[in-house]
């Protein structure tokens, strides 16, 4: 219990790293992600074992948000196209919607949360793709665009088949699930330590999203 | 349960080691990649230097054939009058005079084909297609084969190009005349959409693409080493092709700077 709790507190402060480590290229959109997912984190942690509230909803607008947020980020990159940028868009919106529907909005949203994680996965593909394509990186360690992508194909694919389990599992037995919850923490951190590669890297004003 | 948690937990491990395998592919792809283009970059680099190094060495060679001749024909003849007119100063003798005339036309005579040789009149003149064409001429009069030439009226250009490309045929012209064994060439040419096209078209042996592109990466081959720096120096282009009909065509093409 202690070590779960210690891994819970590990994950919702490791959004700090990569704030602190990335604080000069704060004008970047990519430097918000993080700080939203520790303050929706810190919310959660408020609103279940304070307030006592529901708290599901907020994980489903963080995912909602994250989802704009990172597509935003990547838009300028590799989602030049209007049709594919607001198609990708409104398609998680829709899926989103309609588990809301089916289910309630204090359920967590598995449709949605699998989803966005299949196209971060693909954005993560796309982006190193790109890397290869484009040849014109030189120290490939040194790329913020390529932390980005690793942190973004390794937390996706680890949280991928949670994500898409969570109703089965929640039904069955809820310890398994918790066990699992250890899983997504864990990749949550490996993913701010990436993300705080990436933010360091960044130069402040490159390529920035519109 | 137990053994969906376990596929479970599996199935995530196979994300995550396929996640891995993805990266660590890239990093090994990028890094071959970049070796590559540095290679690359390293035979460029080299063959720069063996541009710049065979017009040095031409410079050298035209500096020396130069020296030799107004050292060994010019320099003697005129000593030869030299002495001539001393004798003549002591000894007034009108043979003397006459015999150092004589030598004097004909060193006037040398001193016009080497100024001839280095820049030549027509060109400046009447124009690169009248070179062009006395070139072609002088090379079918001396017997070796026979040449044409059907260039048409050229426009206006800058002497920088006009040199160049005179200077251009005239060394793809002597390499005909060295390595071919042709029996026939024939020089055509005209503008084409703001650029001066000409082609030089031989039945003898001679060079595709691929074997010009290989020699110039080679050490040697001085006389394309300087097509290739002439061409760079006037942002023109040159094509080798072989029709089995038609033989070997060369074809030179720069941008028509009016002049």
């Amino acid at each position: 219990m202690i070590f779960v709790q210690v891994i819970k507190w590990c994950s919702i402060l490791s959004a700090l790293l990569p704030l602190i480590v990335g604080w000069q290229s704060r004008k970047h959109l990519l430097w918000y992600y993080p700080l939203i997912a520790l303050l929706t984190d810190l919310t959660v942690h408020i609103a279940k074992n304070i307030l006592h509230m529901p708290y599901t909803w907020l994980q489903n607008c963080y995912i909602l948000l994250e989802f704009v947020l990172l597509f935003l980020v990547y838009r300028p990159l590799l989602l030049q196209k209007n049709g594919l940028f607001y198609g990708l868009l409104s398609v998680g919106f829709i899926v989103s919607f309609v588990d809301t529907l089916n289910d309630n909005e204090n359920a967590f949203n598995v449709a949605g949360a699998s989803y966005c994680s299949i196209n971060y996965i693909i954005l993560g593909i796309a982006g190193l793709y790109d890397i290869m394509q484009k040849q014109k990186i030189f120290f490939l360690e040194r790329n913020w665009f390529f932390w980005l992508n690793t942190g973004l194909i390794f937390y996706a694919s680890g949280n991928f088949l949670i994500f898409l389990f969570t109703d089965y599992l929640h039904s069955y037995n809820n310890l398994i699930l918790h066990n699992f919850w250890v899983v997504f923490q864990l990749l949550n951190i490996v993913k701010n330590i990436f993300l705080s590669f990436s933010l360091y890297f960044m130069q402040s004003g490159d390529e920035q999203p519109e | 349960m137990n053994s969906l948690s376990n596929l479970l937990l599996i199935g995530i491990v196979v994300m995550l080691l396929l996640a891995v395998g993805i990266i660590f592919f890239v990093m090994l792809y990028h890094r071959r990649m970049l070796r590559h283009q540095l290679e690359i970059r390293q035979i460029n680099a080299q063959k720069q230097q063996e541009l710049v190094q065979a017009t040095i060495q031409s410079e050298e060679r035209e500096r020396m054939r130069i020296a030799g001749e107004l050292h060994d024909d010019v320099g003697v003849t005129l000593s030869s009058v030299r002495l001539f007119l001393h004798t003549a100063a002591r000894q007034p003798d009108a043979q003397i005079i006459s015999q150092s005339c004589a030598l004097l036309d004909d060193s006037i005579q040398k001193i016009r084909q080497l100024s001839h040789k280095l820049q030549p009149a027509t060109l400046q003149y009447l124009g690169l297609r009248a070179s062009l064409e006395s070139l072609l001429e002088t090379i079918g009069k001396a017997g070796k084969m026979q040449t044409g030439c059907t260039v048409a009226q050229l426009p206006a250009t800058t002497d920088e190009v006009a040199l160049s490309l005179y200077r251009i045929v005239q060394e793809l012209v002597n390499n005909i005349l060295k390595h071919a064994e042709a029996s026939y060439m024939n020089l055509s040419g005209g503008t084409d959409g703001g650029r001066l096209r000409l082609t030089l078209r031989h039945d003898g042996v001679g060079l595709t693409n691929e074997q010009f592109e290989t020699l110039t990466y080679k050490s040697g081959a001085i006389g394309l080493k300087n097509i290739v720096n002439r061409l760079a120096a006037i942002k023109g282009s040159i094509r080798f092709s072989h029709h089995p009909a038609q033989g070997y065509h060369i074809q030179v093409s720069a941008p028509l700077h009016k002049a």
